[in-house]
C-alpha cells in the first residue's frame, strides 16, 4: 500500500513536467582556445537547460549532445561527454543543470580545442550552410554583426535569440559559432608571424637531419640565427597536449640540444612571433620523438 | 499491512523531495584531480606533457652518458653533451654511482659526474645502456611548497647496464657478454624529478628538471 502511495506520487509530479526537447548543439570554433585549461564560463551558460513557453506550450529544453568543431582543422564534429549523466535520474532542467555546471566547471578542456590550426578557417562558408541554426557568439568582437547576423557578446542575450529560434524554427541543431576579434593568434603579437609546420622553411630543420654528422649539424647554428633569429631570441616548447614543457629558453641553446639529439624526428613550429626586421624573437614548438628507441 | 493516513502524507513528501535531492547532487569525486594535493595543480592532460618531458630528459640524459663512455665523439663535442646535460639538472643537481664491489655509492654533482664518465670512457671504452623499468606516473606526484614555490616531485626508475670493455675487445663486442668486460654491472637508479611553476614570457609555465640520481640496488 504504501508502496503504490508512493508511486502514485512520483508519478503525479512527473505528470507535472514540461515536455522535453532535447535538441543537440555544437560550439564552433575559428582557432584554438589559448592558455585555457577550464572550459570558459560562457559554455555553460550557452548550454544551460531551459524552460521556455511557444504559444501556449511550455518545454523544457535540454541541449545535448554537446559538441564542439573546428573549422580551422576539418569539419568534423567532436562529441564531448558533458551529459555522461543522463542515465543517473530523471533528466529535469533542475538534475541536468547541476551536473552540467559541476561538469563545466571541474571537467578540464576538450584537447580538440587547443590542437593548432591547420588550415584558413571559412567562417563565410560555415555561415552560408547553417545561418538558419546558427547564433554567433563573442566576447571581444568590435563589430554587431557578421554577415548580417548579430554577434552576441553576453550569453543571456543568446539564450533569449536562441529560445526565439528553437520556437520559430525548430532547428534540429543548434550551432553557436565562438569568433574573436583576431583572426589569427599570431596577428596580435604587434609583428607578423607565421603558424602550423613550415616545412622545408623550418628553420631547425638542418638540424635534425641525421644524414649529416653533428659537427655538421652544429655548424649550421651561426647560419641559422643569422638568418631567422634575432640575437636575443627564445624557444618555448610545448608537448603534445600544448602544455609549456621547457619555457623559453635561448634559441642558441635550444639548437644546440636538438643538434646532438638522436631521438627526435620532426619540430613542429606552433607560432613564430617575429619584430618589425622579419626576424623570429620567439618560437613555439612541439618536439616530435621517435620513442621506440 | 500499515495504513497511510493524513499525517504520514507530509512526512513521505519531504523523504520524497530529500532522495531527490541527494539522487540530483553531482558526485565531486568525479571530479576531483587524484594526481595531487597542490591548490593549482596541473590538468591531467598538462601532466602527461609534463611527464613526457620529464621521461624525455632521463633518455637524454643517459644517451649523454652513453656517447661519453663510448669516446667516439669529438672533445668539441663531448663538451657540448655535457653542458646539455648539466642543464636537465637543478643548479645542485648530484647523481650517485656504485660498484657492485661498494657498499655505498660516490655522490657527484652532475658536472663532475659527467666529467669522470667521459675521463673513464677515454681511458678505457664503457658501454652503457638503459632501460625504463618504472615510468613517471602522472597520478604519483607529489605535491610539495617551499616557501612561495609550488614544487611537484616524482621519479623514475632506469636499470642501467655497464660495462668497461676489455682493452682489446672489437668495436663490434656485445656488451652483454661478461667475458668482454672487464667489469660490468647492473644498477636500479631512481631519478628524481622536479617540476616547478614559474613564471615566463608566455606566462606561468612548469619547469621540469631532474633533482638527483640515486642508486637502488647494484647486482
Amino acid at each position: 500500500m504504501k508502496i503504490a502511495y508512493f508511486i502514485l506520487l512520483t508519478l503525479i509530479m512527473i505528470s507535472c513536467n514540461n515536455q522535453q526537447e532535447f535538441i543537440p548543439i555544437t560550439f564552433v570554433f575559428e582557432k584554438p582556445l589559448h592558455n585555457q585549461t577550464k572550459y570558459p564560463p560562457y559554455f555553460y551558460s550557452i548550454a544551460e537547460p531551459f524552460t521556455t513557453k511557444c504559444g501556449e506550450d511550455k518545454f523544457d529544453i535540454l541541449l545535448k549532445p554537446i559538441a564542439v568543431s573546428r573549422l580551422d582543422i576539418s569539419n568534423k564534429e567532436v562529441a564531448t561527454n558533458a551529459w555522461y549523466f543522463e542515465g543517473m535520474g530523471e533528466n529535469t532542467v533542475e538534475f541536468s543543470k547541476n551536473w552540467l555546471s559541476q561538469y563545466f566547471k571541474d571537467t578540464t578542456v576538450n584537447a580538440f580545442l587547443l590542437e593548432p590550426t591547420i588550415r584558413e578557417a571559412s567562417v563565410e562558408q560555415f555561415l552560408f550552410k547553417n545561418k538558419e541554426s546558427c547564433l554567433i557568439y563573442s566576447e571581444d568582437s568590435p563589430e554587431p554583426t557578421l554577415y548580417d547576423l548579430p554577434v552576441y557578446s553576453k550569453p543571456q542575450p543568446l539564450k533569449k535569440a536562441m529560445e526565439e529560434l528553437i520556437c520559430k524554427k525548430h532547428p534540429e541543431n543548434i550551432y553557436v559559432l565562438i569568433v574573436s576579434d583576431t583572426k589569427l593568434s599570431l596577428t596580435d603579437t604587434g609583428g607578423s608571424a607565421v603558424a602550423g609546420n613550415l616545412g622545408s622553411d623550418n628553420p631547425f630543420q638542418p638540424l635534425i637531419d641525421h644524414s649529416k654528422s653533428d659537427e655538421e649539424r652544429l655548424a649550421e647554428i651561426d647560419g641559422i640565427i643569422t638568418k631567422y633569429f634575432t640575437s636575443t631570441a627564445t624557444v618555448t616548447e610545448y608537448g603534445s597536449n600544448k602544455t609549456i614543457v621547457e619555457p623559453a629558453m635561448p634559441a642558441r641553446d635550444y639548437m644546440n640540444k636538438i643538434a646532438l639529439f638522436r631521438t627526435l624526428e620532426r619540430i613542429e613550429i606552433m607560432e613564430a612571433e617575429k619584430d618589425n626586421s622579419g626576424k623570429i624573437w620567439n618560437i613555439k614548438v612541439i618536439e616530435h620523438h621517435n620513442t621506440t628507441n | 499491512m500499515v495504513s497511510l493516513n493524513q499525517k504520514h502524507w507530509p512526512l513521505l513528501l519531504f523523504f520524497l523531495l530529500l532522495t531527490q535531492y541527494f539522487y540530483a547532487q553531482p558526485s565531486r569525486s568525479a571530479f576531483e584531480n587524484i594526481s595531487t594535493p597542490c591548490p593549482t595543480a596541473p590538468a591531467d592532460h598538462q601532466l602527461a606533457d609534463l611527464a613526457n618531458k620529464a621521461q624525455q630528459k632521463v633518455t637524454s640524459f643517459f644517451e649523454t652518458i652513453s656517447e661519453l663512455g663510448t669516446n667516439e665523439k669529438s672533445a668539441a663535442i663531448k663538451a657540448i653533451y655535457i653542458q646539455n646535460t648539466t642543464k636537465l639538472f637543478v643548479t645542485n643537481g648530484t647523481v650517485e654511482e656504485r660498484s657492485k664491489y661498494q657498499k655505498s655509492g660516490v655522490i657527484r654533482n652532475v658536472a663532475a659526474y659527467l666529467a669522470s664518465i667521459k675521463a673513464r670512457g677515454e681511458n678505457s671504452r664503457i658501454v652503457i645502456n638503459y632501460e625504463i623499468t618504472d615510468p613517471l606516473l602522472p597520478n604519483k606526484l607529489v605535491c610539495t611548497e617551499e616557501g612561495d614555490q609550488l614544487i611537484l616531485k616524482g621519479s623514475i626508475t632506469v636499470r642501467q647496464y655497464y660495462c668497461k670493455l676489455k682493452k682489446y675487445a672489437k668495436p663490434s663486442d656485445n656488451f652483454d657478454d661478461e667475458a668482454q668486460c672487464d667489469y660490468w654491472d647492473i644498477t636500479d637508479k631512481k631519478i628524481n624529478i622536479e617540476m616547478k611553476l614559474m613564471k615566463t614570457v608566455n606566462g606561468y609555465g612548469w619547469v621540469v628538471l631532474i633533482n638527483s640520481i640515486t642508486v637502488l640496488k647494484v647486482k
